[in-house]
C-alpha cells in the first residue's frame, strides 16, 4: 500500500520549531520513501498567513515525490486565511497551480469542497478554471454542460 | 503587538477556527434547528461548546440541541391542541 503525507494549513507555527515545514517534508519524505500529496490551496493559505512567496515556498517542497494534487478554496477571517473547503478557489492559488504547471509537472487534481456546495454551473465553472491552469482540457468540453 | 501576544492571537483564532468547524458537522445533525437559529447557531454552539470536550458530531448534536431547548432559543416544543371532543367518557385527549 503506497503511502504520501500532506502539507497542512496551520494558523500557527510550533513554538521552537527547528524545521521549517519545507525541510520536515523533504526529511521525512527521504527517510520513509512517501509520496507527497501536494495541496496547492495550502501551500498558499500558509505563505500568506506567514507573509510569504506561494511560488518561492512551493518550491521548497519535495516536488519530484508528488502523489496528486489537492486544491480548494478558502476566505479571509480575523485577520487570517482560512483553507475551508466552503469556498470558491481563489485566482490566486489558481495562479500558483498554473506556475506549477509551466514548471512542467502535470500531477493529477482533486478538488476538495465540504459544503455550501454551489450550484452544477458554477461548480463545473470552477473544475473547467482549475483544468485550464493545470494545462488540461476543459472537463465540461463536448458535454450538454459546455452548451449551457 | 509583542512575540507572545502575536502567538496568542494566532492560538485564538485556530481555537475558534476549529470551533465553526465542530459547528458545522453539528449542525448536519440538525437542519432545521439550524434554520430556525440563522445567524444564533454559531455564536450559541460556540457559548456552549467552550471548555466542553470534543465528543463526536451525532452525540454533541443531541447534547446541544437539549441545551437549546433548556435556554429556551428554540422556543417550547409546540403542545397538543385539546380536541374539543373527547374519545371516550372520561378521557381528556
Amino acid at each position: 500500500m503506497p503511502l504520501a503525507v500532506e502539507n497542512i494549513a496551520a494558523l500557527f507555527d510550533w513554538p521552537d520549531d527547528e524545521l521549517t515545514e519545507g525541510a520536515f517534508l523533504s526529511e521525512l519524505i527521504d527517510r520513509t520513501g512517501v509520496a507527497l500529496v501536494l495541496d496547492v490551496a495550502n501551500v498558499y493559505a500558509n505563505a500568506l498567513n506567514r507573509g510569504q512567496d506561494p511560488w518561492t515556498e512551493l518550491q521548497r517542497l519535495p516536488l519530484e515525490r508528488i502523489a496528486y494534487c489537492h486544491i480548494a478554496g478558502g476566505s479571509i477571517r480575523d485577520g487570517m486565511y482560512h483553507d475551508t473547503h466552503t469556498d470558491p478557489v481563489p485566482i490566486e492559488v489558481l495562479d500558483l497551480l498554473r506556475h506549477l504547471t509551466d514548471s512542467g509537472r502535470r500531477p493529477a487534481i482533486m478538488l476538495e469542497r465540504d459544503g455550501h456546495y454551489p450550484p452544477a454551473t458554477e461548480l463545473l465553472t470552477e473544475l473547467d478554471a482549475i483544468a485550464d491552469a493545470a494545462g488540461l482540457d476543459s472537463i465540461t468540453s463536448n458535454t450538454a454542460w459546455s452548451r449551457i | 503587538m509583542s512575540e507572545l501576544a502575536r502567538r496568542q492571537q494566532e492560538l485564538i483564532v485556530a481555537g475558534a477556527a476549529l470551533v465553526r468547524k465542530r459547528a458545522g458537522a453539528v449542525a448536519h445533525h440538525l437542519p432545521i434547528e439550524t434554520s430556525m437559529l440563522g445567524d444564533r447557531f454559531g455564536s450559541l454552539f460556540a457559548e456552549w461548546a467552550d471548555g466542553r470536550p470534543k465528543g463526536g458530531s451525532w452525540k454533541e448534536s443531541r447534547e446541544f440541541l437539549e441545551h437549546l431547548y433548556t435556554i429556551e432559543a428554540l422556543g417550547r416544543p409546540v403542545p397538543r391542541r385539546k380536541r374539543w371532543f373527547s374519545r371516550r367518557k372520561g378521557s381528556s385527549l
